[in-house]
């Protein structure tokens, strides 16, 4: 219980943080444009683990291309079920969108398990990524170094995207104020689908990256949805970086929690986030909805 | 009254005789053990229709106060006695003091961040139970939960515990009826439609959220006695976040507002569940599909279709 | 008003569902056997082994009194709740004379019911002692060994084996009752450095924060009490990514299913197994074993299982115990079962005179790669029988279990 056990505990904290980040980013960016509360994604991020290890049987491609391709594949799967199921229903309230994707999680986890059957994939890291190097006194796993510092670059990609394109631009207008976007002629409906698609290959290459590490399995994504959830809300809902902070306070509370209160750190998480949004409840880090 | 409105409290007079009346006309056992799960799903999906369909607390933890319950009224029945009154009013004592404790809290909030805290308690709750295993054993579950007596009369399985159900059903049901047509009611509505609104004509909104909560985990609380006794125990699991999932899908699935329609909604949720776990492996597929396609197709949920249906009928003879 | 209306559905949805119940129970002569496990979900792997056992011997017993036995499958969701409501199912809609398949999560469920639903229930995957301990039932029968057993063989294990003895022990395992029973046995050995403990929430999906408590401790012998499954899987992976299995040797308190073993490959070779409930290279010694691993293969084209072999052991005893009753009478069965006496894959077996549990013995070793391949397996435990006579006490009342 020193000082590199802590740091070491730090450390696991930010990897896992750096997941979270993806799928929470597009949880919130869908939120923030349609107020869709996504159930799916999570289901979308399980479609990203097979998707990688089908191409690598399929074609035989390494896993660095597969891993590119992975959400290249789930994209349009995404973008149909946006127009099959949650374009209809825009005009109606919020819950809606939340019970349909409620129910495709259901579906795709069940379409899942029918094409692929429901055990569990083990993946091996990509060749020169298999070791481990030291870190504050300990051996640390050189993948989970390399997967974390490739989802913060996605991630500032992202950022950088919707901070400084003409598209995140629209983005942004829309998350502020959906109504005077559309009276200055954004186009609010088609943005949506092309986000939903965007964000569902955000939680697929996630999926894919963390297949290494977590193993494949139908219903792998249901314990980093319930986080990115508790990351979205604490940072506030619609709001980008609060979503990153509210993403690493996740990680790290359950990750340094872990270390220190084994199996507490899961009740303390829910009780921070809790006492949080009891006082803050559009959000922590600054102003997001309240729905 | 109206001719139409005889005609609804006819039929559901009706339907209450025929449920009371399955067990006697030959109807499969089976048939009636889930049915008593489906009714006291039912209670269940009312209570939760109190806040979500007329306080307007969407909630993604209410198995907090349904398996909360289950482990007080199971625990009591085990360890002191099985009368089922005595066991409820315990279960309702302990159910009520962490209501009024944490709703005291969590109705100052509404909305996602509503939703989100009342998750929170649950998992909360889950991890007590989990940990606290001198009374709970943790996850291998409570169990020998003795059959339940009324007045000193040992109930047993199959017809009177489904006769049993039934009655606490249509009491919660007949309660609750009252309750969202009495000025609290009519209050709850006006919240609901405007929370800002309501407060401006002087509304003491938090106090009505409270009562609102507190009355909601209460029915929530018989549910979980009943289920208690159905099943000799309960485990963690019923505190998990993925029962809340289930019933707030039957309340939604049947017609949010409706108090009817989340009976309906337990009622189909049970038979469907049974009937495609059985049939299928990839179940969930068959599951998602018809959920997926009753939210699109039927806004009002299963309610809606007759309604509409019943509506119809009516306007047809008029 | 429009609120009231729905009651019609609600009877719609009765009827047509008393219309389904009512057209599955009308079939032939044939005995039911219920099995209830789990089919979906991440567990699923467990029951389609124990699923394959009981067909393996199904296939193997042919007919019973003349008549041909019909298995009837029910998924239990792994969850408590819904296996009540499918062993009701089995027994009600069904009229299934037994019900096997159960692991622990169902077992503890239905024990809570087993007076209610009135027929055997013979477990074959359930570790937890209280069922055939102070909790134990008339109708409920246990053919793997429990926790209590697995943990006099994981001494054994220790005693015999220095680099155990000398290792500094750590606990990393689920948060369940077992778990601590398990930690709490190793600390109970004599001379033995145990440094630590850490039990983690049920959803773990990274492990990373377990691993660093068991590595700052300088764990070079981790016991696993983990759920046999995807997380036991992820758990071994993630070890071995960190580095720590070349630390520390795991070691598995009731062995590792033989799907599980394939999965891993050659990191199952950093596994010791303790108290395995069944292992199929028990079959150089016992002819039955090769039988049934024969017929397995055939029937499954892979290689059977420690489930498999446990489920069809449990499936053997009461096809042997119907046919010595003479009938499917359900208070009969459980008298013939008290008395039968079977030689099964797991060896010989009998219940315990006055009790519940079956003499069942255990298998010890690490994993190894098998030269040549046997029924596509590369890897197995290395098998070494540790016998019930070791583990389990002479009378029922001992173990606390009053019928």
């Amino acid at each position: 219980m020193d000082l590199n056990f802590f740091l070491s505990s730090a450390l696991n904290g930010v990897v896992y943080g750096a997941f979270l980040l993806l799928t929470s980013l597009g949880l919130s960016l869908v939120f923030g444009l349609g107020r869709v509360v996504n159930f799916a994604h999570g289901a979308l991020y399980a479609l990203g683990g097979y998707a990688v290890i089908a191409i690598i049987n399929q074609t035989g491609a390494g896993y660095w291309t597969a891993l590119l391709l992975a959400p290249l594949a789930v994209v349009p799967i995404a973008i149909a079920i946006e127009r099959a199921t949650i374009h209809p229903i825009r005009n109606r309230s919020d819950v809606y969108t939340l019970l349909v994707t409620f129910g495709m999680s259901f579906m795709l986890i069940g379409a899942i398990e029918y094409v692929w059957g429901t055990g569990t994939t083990l993946l091996k890291p990509p060749a020169p990524f298999e070791g481990t190097v030291e870190i504050f006194g300990n051996q640390y796993p050189l993948y989970r170094l390399l997967a974390a510092g490739v989802s913060l670059a996605v991630s500032g990609g992202v950022f950088a995207f919707i901070q400084w394109t003409p598209i995140g631009l629209r983005i942004r207008a829309i998350t502020d104020d959906p109504g005077m976007a559309e009276a200055i002629g954004v186009n609010t409906k088609w943005l949506l689908t092309l986000v939903f698609g965007a964000a569902a290959g955000l939680a697929a290459f996630a999926g894919a990256l963390g297949a290494p590490i977590f193993a494949v399995h139908p219903e792998m994504g249901m314990g980093i949805l319930l986080d990115s959830f508790l990351a979205v809300i604490l940072g506030g809902l619609g709001n980008l970086p609060g979503s990153a902070v509210g993403a690493m306070v996740v990680a790290l509370t359950k990750s340094i929690g872990g270390g220190y209160i084994a199996d507490w750190s899961v009740a303390v998480l829910f009780a921070v986030v809790a006492i949080a949004l009891i006082f803050r409840p559009t959000g922590v880090f600054g102003r997001g909805r309240v729905a | 009254m109206t001719a139409r409105e005889t005609g609804t409290r006819l039929l559901l007079a009706a339907a209450i005789a025929l449920l009371a009346g399955l067990p006697f006309v030959g109807v499969p056992q089976f048939t009636i053990t889930l049915l008593t799960e489906a009714l006291i799903f039912a209670v269940w999906a009312m209570s939760l229709d109190l806040l979500v369909g007329y306080a307007g607390l969407v909630t993604f933890g209410h198995a907090a106060a349904f398996g909360l319950a289950s482990y007080a009224a199971g625990y009591f029945a085990r360890e002191v006695t099985a009368d089922f009154f005595v066991a409820l009013l315990v279960a309702e004592a302990v159910v009520g003091l962490v209501a009024l404790t944490t709703g005291f809290v969590v109705t100052r909030v509404s909305g996602v961040a509503f939703a989100i805290i009342s998750l929170c308690i649950a998992q909360v709750l889950f991890q007590v139970a989990v940990a606290w295993r001198s009374v709970t054993q943790g996850m291998d579950g409570l169990v020998g939960v003795p059959l339940p007596s009324i007045f000193g009369v040992t109930l047993g399985t199959g017809t009177p515990f489904y006769l049993l159900t039934l009655a606490c059903m249509v009491v919660t049901y007949l309660a609750l009826a009252r309750l969202v047509d009495s000025p609290f009611g009519r209050t709850l509505h006006a919240i609901r439609t405007s929370e800002d609104r309501a407060a401006a004509i002087g509304i003491n909104v938090r106090l009505h959220k409270w009562i609102a909560f507190v009355i909601s985990w209460a029915i929530a609380g018989l549910g979980g006695t009943l289920m208690v006794f159905m099943k000799a125990g309960t485990t963690p699991m019923s505190l998990h976040w993925a029962e809340s999932g289930n019933v707030l899908v039957m309340a939604i699935f049947g017609g949010i507002g409706t108090l009817l329609g989340p009976v309906v909604g337990a009622i189909s949720f049970v038979f469907l569940r049974d009937e495609f776990t059985t049939r299928f492996t990839a179940w969930q597929l068959a599951f998602g599909l018809v959920f997926v396609v009753v939210v699109l197709a039927f806004p009002a949920g299963l309610a809606g279709i007759f309604s509409r249906a019943w509506n119809a009928l009516w306007r047809a003879r008029s | 008003m429009r609120r009231l209306q729905p009651v019609l559905f609600a009877l719609c949805v009765v009827a047509l569902s008393t219309a389904f119940t009512a057209s599955v129970s009308a079939q032939g002569n044939s005995i039911k056997i219920g099995v209830l496990t789990v089919r979906t979900g991440p567990a699923s792997p467990i029951g389609d082994d124990i699923v394959a056992g009981i067909q393996t011997a199904t296939q193997m017993y042919g007919s019973i009194l003349g008549r041909p036995v019909e298995l009837v499958i029910e998924d239990s969701l792994f969850n408590p709740q819904n296996s009540v409501t499918k062993a009701t199912k089995l027994v009600q809609s069904n009229q299934v004379s037994a019900i096997l398949g159960t692991s622990s999560i169902e077992t503890l469920a239905l024990l809570a019911v087993a007076d209610r639903l009135g027929v055997p229930i013979i477990t074959s995957n359930s570790g937890p002692a209280a069922i055939t301990r102070e909790r134990c039932n008339k109708w409920v029968f246990r053919t793997n060994a429990e926790d209590h057993m697995s943990i006099y063989s994981l001494q054994d294990l220790i005693s015999q084996t220095p680099r155990l003895q000398n290792a500094k022990w750590f606990t990393l395992g689920h948060d369940y009752p077992w778990s601590r029973l398990v930690a709490g046995s190793v600390k109970e050995v004599k001379d033995l450095n145990y440094v630590g403990e850490t039990f983690a929430p049920l959803d773990t999906t990274d492990w990373a924060p377990f691993i660093a408590r068991a590595r700052s401790a300088g764990a070079t012998a981790v016991i696993m009490p983990v759920t046999l499954g995807t997380p036991l899987l992820q758990f071994i992976q993630q070890a071995n990514e960190f580095g720590l299995t070349k630390e520390a040797v795991l070691v598995a308190p009731i062995g590792l299913p033989d799907w599980l073993v394939a999965k891993l490959g050659s990191l199952s070779t950093s596994v010791v197994s303790a108290g395995s409930w069944a292992a199929w290279r028990y079959e150089d010694s016992e002819p039955t074993t090769k039988t049934f691993n024969e017929a397995f293969y055939k029937q499954h084209g892979r290689v059977a299982g420690m489930q498999s072999l446990q489920a069809g052991s449990a499936a053997l005893m009461l096809y042997n115990a119907i046919a010595k009753a003479g009938s499917t009478d359900p208070a009969a069965v459980v008298k013939a079962l008290e008395s039968v006496e079977v030689r099964t894959p797991v060896g010989p077996l009998k219940f315990q005179p006055g009790g519940r549990q079956a003499l069942s013995p255990l298998f010890l070793g690490p994993y190894e790669a098998v030269n040549p391949p046997r029924y596509g397996a590369q890897f197995a435990q290395r098998v070494e029988v540790f016998p019930a006579s070791k583990s389990l006490p002479k009378s029922a009342a001992e173990l606390g279990c009053k019928l």
